[in-house]
C-alpha cells in the first residue's frame, strides 16, 4: 500500500509543491499499467486489455487535469519520469516499491495497492479483508482539495496553458481556471481510482461518479479472475462468475527491464529498446511542450505514444540473449537527446 | 413495434465526430476546386486532379492543412472515432409512464463508432462502423449487444436548428441498427423493472432482438459553440488549427453533438437499418414568422407513430426545430392529430392534442423526444385504416403520413465492379408490412430527367431491382410507391421525405492487380493514397514504410479481409480499397490473391440493371 506525506501547505509553493507531487503520482502509475496491458498476449484476455485499456486512459486525463490545476495556480508543470523498480511520488515509507510487471496476477496486485481506498466495500465472498493504511491516494487528494480551496482568488490565472477535451478524451479533460474547477478535477481522479470509500456515514460504493466501476475494482476483478456483480446484500456486490482471463496468454516479457543489461542481447533487442526509449523521450517533451503552452503539444505528445505503442510491438517479439524471453518498454526518458521543453 | 412499443429505455448525452474531412473535396465539378481532394468514383486522393503516389503524400498532406482556412476543411487529421461521452440512461418506461428510479437510470451507455460516409461528398450517407454496444456495466443493470450491422443516417434535416449556422451545426438526423436475441445480445435484469421487462418480451418469438434508434443534434466544431460560418471567430480557429497541424503530431480536431435515443424492442418486419414505422413526412410549412424552409428556415421534419396497447407513440426525436443553440424548441402551440378516411372520403376527426410542454425542450429531453396520447381502444382501432396528420391551430399541416412507403432493407451497399446488388425494399401500408401487387419506382436522385425502373412487390410485400456495377461510381437510388409518382427530378430530393439507398461500386482496378508485386507499386497504387488522405494511419503503422508494412503482413490481411468489413478495425477504415488493390497488396505481402473476391469481381450477372446506363440516362439533359 501507498502512504503519502503530506504537510498542510503554507504558502502557495507549498501547494504548487502537492500539485506537482499529484502530476509525478499520475505519470508514474501509467508505465506499470502500460506495461502489463500491452504484454497481453495478441487476441487474448479481452476483458483485462478492455479494463487496462480505460485504466490508463483515465490516469492519463487525470494527469492532464492536475497539469490543468498546476497552471491555475501559476505553477511550471514538471514531467518527471520515474524509475522501475522504485517507489511511487511521494511515497514516505517506500512501503510500495513499483515494478513493471508482465500481465499477471501480481501485476493486478499492484495496481490495487496504488489504488487502494481508504476503506473497499467487502463483498461476501471475499474471505481476506483489507488492511487500511493510513494515508491513501484518495486521502491525499482530499487534503489536496483544501488547499487549494484555501488559496486566494488572486492565486487563480484563468486560461493558463490549459488543456481540454478539444481533442483527446471528449468531456473528461477540462480547463481549470478556478477553486471549483480544481475541486471537480480531484473529485473525478478519486472517484475513478478508488470509487466511494466506507465511511462510519456512508456504506460506500465500487462505482465512481459516472457509474463505471473504479480503478482498485476494475484490478481486484483481474487478480481473482471474477466480475463483481450486483446484489441484493448490505454491500450491494458479490463476486460474481468467472472473468475469463488467462494469465498464461502473455509475452514471455522479463519485469523491470530498465535494471536489464541489454548489452548482452542481440543487437535487434538494444535496436527494440532504443526505439522505445526514444519515443517515451519524445512523449515526455510533448507532454512539456502541452503543459507549457507549446502549439500542438498534445498531438506530438499523442504522436509518441503511438510510436511507442509500435515499438513496444517490436520489442516485446524480439528475443533476449536466452532466445526465449523478450522485454517491453523499459520506459526510460534520455534527456540528452531532447531536453524538455525545446519543442514547445 | 419498434422503439414506440413498451418498454421502452431512454438515454441522453454527446458524442464527439472525428473523421477526416478532405475527402468531402470532389476532385472535379464543384468549383472552386480544393487542391487536396478525392475521386470517390475511382477511389483515389488527388493532388490537383491527380491520383496521389508516393512523391505527392506529403503534398497532399500540406494541400489538406491549407484547405482548414481556404475551403473550410476543419479536420484533415481525423482518427474516425466517434465515442459516446456524458451519456447515461435518462429514464425507462415499462408503460406506466416515465420512471427515473429504476436501477438501471443513470448507467453509462458506452459506444464507439467509426464515423465513414459511404458517398463522401454528399451528407446523405454517414455510417458508424463498431463492434459493441453496451448500456450499463458488466456485473450490473446492463444491456451488451455485439455488432451485427453498422448504424446508418437518415432523414437529416437541415433546418433543424437554422440559428446553429456553422457548418453542419443547422442539422440534426436520426441513426439506427438493432440487435438479434440470437447474435450475442445479453440482457442483465437484476432488480431493474424495465430490463425484467424487455427480458419477458424477448422470449416472444414475434421479438427478434432491441432496436437502437438515437438523434444527434446541435454539433459544435472547434470546440466553440459561439462560432458561426465565415465570422472572425470561425477564422481565427482556423488558424490555430492550422498551427497546430504545421506542428506535426497528431492533431485531430473533433466536432460534438447532443444525442438522446431509445431502446426498444425490434419485431418482425421491422427494418433493420431505419424507422419503418408509420411516417409523417414533413408538409415543408412556414413557421410562423420563420423563414420559408426551401430558404433555409426551421423545418418541422419527419416524425414516426405507432399505436401501442393504450394510446399513439409519435417519435418527434427528429422533429421539432431549435430555436437557439440552447436547443429550445419552436412553440407552434397546440397541435392537433388528425385522422382521416383514405381518400375519396373527405371526413377528418381530431384524435387529440399535443400541447407544446409535450415537445418542448425539457419534454424532448426526458423521453428522448417520444410522444404518448392515450386513446381509446375503439379510437386506437380506427387509426389502423384512417391517415395521420399533425396540425397547428391555423389548420396549417406540418406532418401528413406517407400511407403507402418504400422503406430499402439495406441503407448503403458496396458492391465490387462485376457484381450485382440486389437493392430491395419493403413497402408498407401504415406501418405494416404491404402485400403482393405494390408497384415500386426506383430512380437516380441527381435525375435531370423523369426516367425510372419499376417493380412490384412480392407476396410479403417486398420489391427487389438488381443493379449490376458495371463500373466505379455511387449513385443514390430513390424508392417510391404507387403507378406514378411524382419523381424527385432536378434537386427537389429531400432525405427527410424521401426513402434511398446508395450504392457504392468500387471499380476493379484490374490494371492495379497485374502490376508486378514491388513495393513501389503497392506504394504508389495501393498505399499512398490513405497515407495522404488518413494521416491518422501513422499512429497504427506507417504506410510509407516498407519495413513497417512487411512486419505487420499478417495483420494487415486480417484487417483488410472483406469478411471483417463491418468490424471496426477494418482497414482502410474509409472502406474503399478495390479488389485490385487488394490483389496487388496481399501478391506483395505474400498471400496470393483473395480468390473469392477476384471471382467476384469478374463474375457478371446479366439480369441486372447496368446502374451506369440506367443513371447515365436518367441524367441525361432533356432535349426539347
Amino acid at each position: 500500500m501507498i502512504k503519502l506525506a503530506w504537510q498542510t501547505p503554507q504558502t502557495l509553493a507549498d501547494v504548487q509543491a502537492a500539485v506537482q507531487t499529484a502530476i509525478d503520482l499520475e505519470f508514474s502509475t501509467l508505465p506499470p499499467y502500460l506495461y502489463a496491458k500491452m504484454t497481453i498476449l495478441p487476441g487474448s484476455n479481452a476483458p483485462a486489455f478492455a479494463r487496462l485499456n480505460a485504466i490508463v486512459g483515465q490516469e492519463m486525463i487525470h494527469m492532464c487535469l492536475a497539469c490543468n490545476i498546476m497552471n491555475a495556480i501559476g505553477g511550471t508543470v514538471q514531467i518527471n519520469p520515474p524509475s522501475y523498480p522504485g517507489p511511487l511520488p511521494g511515497d514516505v515509507d517506500a512501503g510500495l516499491i513499483i515494478h513493471l510487471l508482465p500481465f499477471s496476477q501480481a501485476a493486478m496486485a499492484q495496481g490495487m495497492a496504488i489504488e487502494e481506498p481508504s476503506e473497499a466495500i467487502d463483498p461476501p465472498e471475499l474471505q481476506a479483508a483489507l488492511v487500511a493504511p493510513d494515508v491513501t491516494i484518495g486521502e491525499f487528494y482530499d487534503l489536496l482539495d483544501k488547499a487549494l480551496q484555501a488559496l486566494p482568488a488572486t492565486a487563480w490565472l484563468p486560461n493558463n496553458n490549459q488543456i481540454s477535451d478539444q481533442q483527446f478524451f471528449p468531456g473528461q479533460i477540462f480547463a481549470v481556471n478556478n477553486k471549483d474547477d480544481a475541486h471537480k478535477a480531484i473529485t473525478q481522479i478519486v472517484s475513478e481510482g478508488e470509487g466511494t470509500p466506507v465511511t462510519p456515514t456512508d456504506n460506500g460504493s465500487p462505482l465512481d461518479f459516472q457509474n463505471e466501476l473504479a480503478h482498485f475494482y476494475r484490478f481486484w476483478e483481474m487478480d481473482r479472475n471474477q466480475v463483481l456483480v450486483k446484489d441484493p446484500n448490505p454491500v450491494g456486490f458479490a463476486w460474481g462468475g468467472p472473468l475469463g482471463l488467462d494469465f498464461s496468454q502473455v509475452y514471455p516479457a522479463i519485469a523491470d527491464p530498465e535494471s536489464h543489461d541489454f548489452s548482452q542481447d542481440p543487437p535487434a533487442a538494444q535496436q527494440a529498446q532504443a526505439a522505445c526509449n526514444a519515443a517515451y523521450t519524445a512523449l515526455v517533451n510533448g507532454l512539456v511542450s502541452a503543459f507549457r503552452g507549446g502549439t500542438g503539444g498534445l498531438g506530438l505528445a499523442v504522436r509518441a505514444m503511438f510510436d511507442l505503442r509500435m515499438a513496444a510491438m517490436t520489442a516485446l517479439t524480439t528475443p533476449l540473449a536466452d532466445g526465449h524471453s523478450v522485454a517491453g518498454a523499459a520506459f526510460v526518458y534520455s534527456p540528452n537527446a531532447a531536453p524538455q521543453g525545446d519543442a514547445a | 413495434m419498434s422503439i414506440l412499443e413498451f418498454p421502452r429505455i431512454y438515454f441522453r448525452g454527446d458524442i464527439a465526430w472525428d473523421p477526416v474531412t478532405t475527402n468531402n473535396y470532389p476532385t472535379v465539378d464543384r468549383p472552386p476546386l480544393a487542391p487536396a481532394a478525392y475521386d470517390e468514383n475511382a477511389c483515389d486522393a488527388t493532388l490537383s486532379q491527380v491520383a496521389v503516389s508516393a512523391q505527392s503524400v506529403a503534398g497532399f498532406r500540406q494541400a489538406a492543412i491549407n484547405e482548414v482556412g481556404n475551403f473550410g476543411n476543419w479536420n484533415p487529421a481525423g482518427s474516425y472515432r466517434c465515442p459516446f461521452y456524458d451519456t447515461a440512461i435518462s429514464g425507462v418506461d415499462v408503460g406506466n409512464g416515465l420512471d427515473t428510479n429504476d436501477t438501471f437510470a443513470k448507467a453509462p451507455v458506452n459506444f464507439t463508432g467509426m464515423l465513414v460516409d459511404c458517398e463522401p461528398y454528399g451528407a446523405y450517407t454517414s455510417q458508424l462502423f463498431f463492434d459493441d454496444m453496451s448500456f450499463g456495466i458488466e456485473g450490473g443493470c446492463r444491456i451488451y449487444g455485439k455488432r451485427v450491422e453498422r448504424f446508418n443516417d437518415r432523414f437529416i434535416n437541415f433546418s433543424a436548428n437554422p440559428s446553429n449556422n456553422m457548418i453542419a451545426g443547422v442539422a440534426s438526423v436520426m441513426w439506427q441498427t438493432c440487435f438479434p436475441k440470437n447474435a450475442g445480445l445479453e440482457v442483465d435484469a437484476f432488480d431493474s423493472n424495465v430490463l425484467q421487462a424487455l427480458q419477458g418480451c424477448l422470449s416472444d418469438a414475434d421479438v427478434l432482438g432491441l432496436m437502437v434508434r438515437f438523434v444527434t443534434y446541435r454539433t459544435v466544431y472547434y470546440d466553440d459553440d459561439t462560432l458561426a460560418n465565415g465570422s472572425p471567430a470561425t477564422a481565427a480557429a482556423a488558424a490555430a488549427l492550422q498551427a497546430k497541424l504545421n506542428a506535426g503530431g497528431f492533431q485531430p480536431n473533433q466536432a460534438r453533438s447532443m444525442l438522446v435515443g431509445t431502446v426498444g424492442l425490434w419485431r418482425q418486419g421491422e427494418v433493420f437499418t431505419e424507422a419503418s414505422d408509420r411516417a409523417l413526412i414533413s408538409t415543408m410549412a412556414a413557421i410562423p414568422g420563420q423563414t420559408d424552409p426551401s430558404r433555409g428556415g426551421p423545418t418541422v421534419a419527419t416524425a414516426f407513430a405507432r399505436t401501442t396497447a393504450t394510446g399513439l407513440a409519435l417519435d418527434f426525436s427528429n422533429t421539432m426545430p431549435c430555436t437557439n443553440r440552447a436547443t429550445d424548441k419552436f412553440d407552434l402551440g397546440p397541435l392537433t392529430v388528425t385522422a382521416a378516411d383514405p381518400p375519396p372520403a373527405v371526413a377528418i376527426a381530431q384524435i387529440a392534442t399535443i400541447a407544446s410542454s409535450q415537445y418542448n425542450r425539457k419534454a424532448f429531453e426526458a423521453t428522448s423526444g417520444i410522444i404518448d396520447i392515450p386513446l381509446p381502444a375503439a379510437t386506437l382501432a380506427q387509426l389502423a385504416g384512417m391517415d395521420l396528420a399533425i396540425t397547428t391551430a391555423d389548420g396549417t399541416a406540418f406532418l401528413t403520413e406517407d400511407v403507402v412507403r418504400a422503406v430499402p432493407l439495406q441503407a448503403n451497399v458496396y458492391i465490387n465492379q462485376g457484381e450485382t446488388a440486389e437493392l430491395s425494399v419493403q413497402v408498407y401500408l401504415r406501418g405494416v408490412p404491404a402485400g403482393a401487387g405494390v408497384t415500386v419506382t426506383m430512380s437516380d436522385l441527381n435525375a435531370s430527367q423523369p426516367t425510372s425502373v419499376k417493380q412490384v412487390t412480392n407476396s410479403g410485400g417486398v420489391a427487389t431491382f438488381p443493379v449490376l456495377g458495371t463500373t466505379g461510381e455511387i449513385i443514390g437510388w430513390v424508392f417510391q410507391t404507387g403507378d406514378n409518382p411524382v419523381l424527385p427530378v432536378g434537386g427537389v430530393f429531400t432525405p427527410l421525405n424521401n426513402t434511398y439507398t446508395y450504392l457504392r461500386v468500387l471499380p476493379a482496378d484490374a490494371n492495379i492487380a497485374a502490376l508486378p508485386p514491388t513495393w513501389d507499386n503497392v506504394h504508389n497504387y495501393v498505399l499512398a493514397s490513405w497515407e495522404a488522405m488518413a494521416p491518422c494511419m501513422d499512429n497504427w503503422l506507417r504506410l510509407g514504410d516498407q519495413q513497417q508494412v512487411l512486419a505487420y503482413a499478417n495483420l494487415i490481411r486480417t484487417l483488410t479481409d472483406p469478411v471483417n468489413f463491418e468490424s471496426f478495425r477494418f482497414m482502410p477504415v474509409t472502406r474503399d480499397m478495390s479488389v485490385g488493390q487488394r490483389t496487388l497488396l496481399y501478391n506483395f505481402l505474400g498471400f496470393g490473391a483473395p480468390a473469392a473476391a477476384l471471382n467476384a469481381a469478374v463474375a457478371t450477372k446479366p439480369d441486372g440493371i447496368d446502374q451506369q446506363a440506367l443513371s447515365r440516362s436518367m441524367r441525361a439533359p432533356v432535349i426539347n
